[in-house]
């Protein structure tokens, strides 16, 4: 860990990223993997439509809207497959997590997720999921914050520097005009 | 001749490119046009503000002690609206009324005009009146044309005139670098308050929550920061 980093997370424990933070960064994520799943399946359909191939058979009875329809129910797993793992191994961190401002690294090797270890991250978010979303909720009794996706990824999800930066900068402000409030009140009382 | 002349004046063909301008003409269709549209758009927005509004029926059960400047204020609101109503109805009245004593004296007159004697003397007075309420009535039709094709070409003028004043404004803020630069500066900065707030936001509810579950679950407070 750098200097700037032990100054920025004195304890370990001020790294990881919380539960809230963490379900804001997937409801982002999740919405913009169902808005490009609408668009896709809408263009499909429009496509099929204007060019009146709604009922060309594509394979003996298979109808090309029937082939637009199990498109329309395959894709969203393909897609939000490739957007996750891609997002993770690529970048280290999805859009949501972004704007949020936390990122994911392996515990082990921080600064970078390897694509062995997103795949098995992703396919632990299926397992954490299974139970009543037990794994998801691990995060809150975890020492480190992890889910149970983490623990099989070997991965931490933390805040971003910039993000911890902010948030100290603001604590420091607020206790620096809590102060001033303090010596203003002093100084006004009677003597 | 006077007649057609006028009804040319009325019914004018639209302006030819090049044409000699009246400026005071212009500024006068100008300000007609502005005005009406104007007036349009106060009045559909007034319907709609009035629609919001709910007004209470009745004055209060109990009036608050009020001092004199009050009563005083509440008594010129009520002044004024009294006036306004009081004054239509008075300006209704009178013409009503000067309608009904004219026809009242049209009547007497007509009747005057057809007996043997009188009639010499009424029949002039009778014919001068009849001339006299024509041409009034010409004068009163033809200030009508004129005026429901003034304001016709009045909204056209106005209409072209926004128009243009508005693209104008915005290619000149859109050209202007610093307008640009200020409205680009306040969006971003803007965004990245909204942004910087979130995080915080989210920070220090994990910061919470992680306080509540360790509560819970009878851990030891954690050592991190705030």
């Amino acid at each position: 860990m750098s200097q700037s980093d032990i100054a920025l997370f004195p304890h370990a424990e001020d790294r990881y990223a919380g539960f809230v933070s963490r379900a804001f960064a997937f409801i982002v994520d999740f919405i913009l993997v169902l808005l490009i799943n609408i668009a896709v399946s809408f263009s499909i359909r429009a496509v099929l439509g204007f060019f009146g191939l709604n009922n060309l058979k594509v394979v003996s009875d298979f109808s090309a809207s029937r082939l637009a329809d199990g498109i329309a129910l395959i894709f969203p797993f393909f897609l939000q497959a490739a957007y996750f793992i891609g997002a993770w191994s690529i970048f280290g961190r999805t859009l949501g997590m972004a704007v949020i401002g936390i990122r994911m690294e392996e515990t082990d090797r921080p600064g970078s997720v390897t694509l062995a270890r997103a795949i098995l991250r992703y396919l632990g978010m299926y397992v954490s999921f299974i139970p009543f979303a037990l794994g998801f909720l691990w995060v809150l009794v975890d020492g480190r914050r992890q889910g149970w996706h983490d623990k099989l990824g070997n991965t931490v999800v933390v805040y971003s520097r910039t993000a911890r930066r902010y948030h100290l900068k603001r604590v420091a402000a607020q206790q620096s005009a809590k102060k001033s409030e303090k010596i203003a009140a002093r100084s006004i009382m009677p003597q | 001749m006077t007649s057609s002349k006028q009804d040319n004046e009325a019914t004018r063909p639209p302006a030819i490119p090049g044409a000699a301008f009246d400026d005071l003409e212009s500024v006068l269709r100008l300000l007609v046009g502005a005005g009406v549209l104007g007036a349009d758009e106060l009045l559909k927005r007034l319907r709609q503000w009035e629609e919001k509004v709910v007004y209470e029926p009745h004055p209060p059960a109990q009036m608050p002690l009020e001092d004199e400047f009050t009563r005083l204020r509440y008594a010129a609101i009520g002044l004024l609206f009294s006036a306004s109503k009081g004054a239509l109805k008075a300006a209704n009245d009178v013409v009503n009324y000067s309608q009904r004593r004219t026809s009242a004296a049209y009547r007497v007159l007509d009747d005057a005009a057809r007996l043997p004697l009188i009639g010499l003397v009424a029949a002039p007075v009778k014919r001068a009146l009849d001339d006299a309420t024509r041409r009034r009535d010409d004068e009163v039709e033809r200030l009508i044309r004129i005026g429901r094709v003034e304001e016709r070409d009045g909204r056209k003028l106005a209409a072209v005139a926004t128009d243009e004043l508005i693209s104008e404004l915005l290619v000149r803020v859109g050209n202007d670098p610093e307008v640009g630069n200020i409205i680009q500066n306040q969006s971003v900065d803007m965004a990245g308050d909204m942004l910087d707030d979130l995080r915080q936001g989210t920070i220090k509810a994990d910061r919470k929550l992680d306080q509540t579950i360790r509560r819970l679950l009878g851990r030891p407070p954690s050592e991190g920061q705030p």
